[in-house]
C-alpha cells in the first residue's frame, strides 16, 4: 500500500458516536423482466436503486503495465436494488441480478456474504431461470424458488415445475406473487429459514 | 508521473458533470483493496472532512452522500451514477485519508455476526428472520 504524502490533508479520526448498522443481504435472481424489481420493491423501504458495473471483457491477465494492447470491449450492466431496515440496527439489503445469463460470472460479486437467494420463476419462460438454479446448487447457496404468478392465478402444479426444473426435494418452491409485499416477505422468510436449517444441520 | 486529476480538481462547482469516462476518474486503477469492498459495505463521512479542497467532484458528491447518513457503496453508486467498480476505488482512496469510515459489521470477519468458520451466525439469521416477520 502506497504511503500518503506527508503534505496530503489528512482528517483526523474520531470515534463513532454511534453503531453502524448490521448488513445483511438477499440476492433476487431469475430471467429477463421476470420481475425482480417488482418484488424488491414490493417490501423495499426505498424506491428500488439502479447500480452499474461496468465491464470490460477479455480482461483478466491484463496487468497494470497494460502490455497488452488488444481492444476491449466495455459493456455495462445494471443491477437493482432495494433496503430495508429490521429492528435492532439490522439492515437488509435485496439485490437483483442482472438479468442476463452472460453476467452470470458478475455473480460471485453479488452474492458474496449473502444469507442466500430467491429465484424467480416465470412458468412460460422456465428456461430463464435454469442458469441461476444452476448457480445456486453449484455453489452450495441456500435458495427457494418462487413461481411468480403474474395475473394473481397459478397456471402450473408446483410439483410440475418442480420436476420440470429438476429440484431437488429440499429446495423450498411456493407460489408468489412480485407486486404482494406479503408474498415477498413468505419468500424471504423462506430463504432466511433454509439458511438456519443449513446450520443446524451442520 | 503527470497529474492525470489535474484537469479536474479545478472546482468549478459543478459536481454533477461527469463528461469524463469512468475510469479516467480512478487514474485507471482497481486496487485489491477495493475490489475485496462489499458493495453493502457502510460508508460515512468523517464529521471533520470539511477540507474539501482539491477533491474531484465525484470524490465531494460521496463525501457530500455519505455525511449524516449511512449509505452503501451501493447507493453510492447509484446516487452518484457511477461504476460500482468506480466508487470502490474512490471509497478506498477516501478511507485511507480518513475522510469517511468504511463499515463491514455483518460481513466478513466480524464475530458477532459470523461463525468461527466465515458463516452467518445462526443468532444474526434470527434476528433477520423475526425482523422480516414482523414487517
Amino acid at each position: 500500500m502506497a504511503s500518503q504524502p506527508s503534505d496530503a490533508p489528512v482528517a483526523t479520526a474520531t470515534p463513532p458516536a454511534h453503531i453502524a448498522p448490521t448488513v445483511v443481504k438477499i440476492v433476487i435472481a431469475g430471467g429477463f423482466a421476470v420481475g425482480k424489481t417488482t418484488f424488491i420493491g414490493s417490501i423495499s423501504d426505498i424506491d428500488p436503486l439502479n447500480t452499474e458495473a461496468a465491464m470490460t471483457e477479455h480482461s483478466v491477465g491484463v496487468d497494470d503495465a497494460g502490455g497488452v494492447t488488444d481492444r476491449k470491449t466495455t459493456t455495462t450492466v445494471a443491477m437493482d436494488f432495494g433496503r430495508i431496515a429490521l429492528p435492532g440496527s439490522l439492515w437488509l439489503y435485496l439485490f437483483g441480478t442482472p438479468g442476463q445469463d452472460r453476467f452470470l460470472f458478475m455473480w460471485d460479486d453479488l452474492v458474496r456474504g449473502a444469507i442466500g437467494a430467491v429465484v424467480l420463476v416465470d412458468t412460460e419462460r422456465l428456461d430463464q431461470c435454469f442458469p441461476a438454479v444452476d448457480y445456486f446448487e453449484g455453489r452450495g447457496i441456500p435458495f427457494v424458488v418462487g413461481v411468480n404468478c403474474f395475473d394473481g392465478v397459478a397456471k402450473h402444479q408446483l410439483e410440475d415445475v418442480r420436476e420440470a426444473l429438476g429440484l431437488g426435494p429440499n429446495v423450498p418452491l411456493m407460489y408468489t406473487d412480485a407486486r404482494e409485499k406479503a408474498a415477498t416477505k413468505q419468500a424471504l422468510i423462506a430463504v432466511v429459514q433454509l439458511a438456519m436449517k443449513r446450520i443446524k444441520g451442520n | 508521473m503527470p497529474d492525470l486529476y489535474a484537469t479536474q480538481t479545478a472546482d468549478d462547482g459543478d459536481d454533477d458533470a461527469y463528461a469524463v469516462r469512468p475510469y479516467a476518474v480512478t487514474g485507471g486503477r482497481v486496487s485489491a483493496a477495493s475490489v475485496d469492498l462489499p458493495m453493502e459495505a457502510l460508508v460515512e463521512a468523517s464529521s471533520n472532512a470539511e477540507a474539501l479542497r482539491g477533491l474531484t467532484p465525484e470524490k465531494k458528491k460521496i463525501l457530500q452522500l455519505a455525511t449524516g447518513q449511512y449509505q452503501s457503496v451501493a447507493e453510492l453508486s447509484a446516487h452518484t451514477r457511477l461504476p460500482l467498480g468506480v466508487v470502490r476505488v474512490l471509497v478506498t482512496d477516501l478511507a485511507e485519508v480518513n475522510y469517511l469510515r468504511i463499515h463491514t459489521g455483518g460481513t466478513a470477519q466480524d464475530a458477532s455476526t459470523h461463525d468461527e468458520s466465515g458463516g452467518l451466525s445462526l443468532s444474526l439469521l434470527e434476528s433477520v428472520l423475526d425482523g422480516i416477520a414482523a414487517l
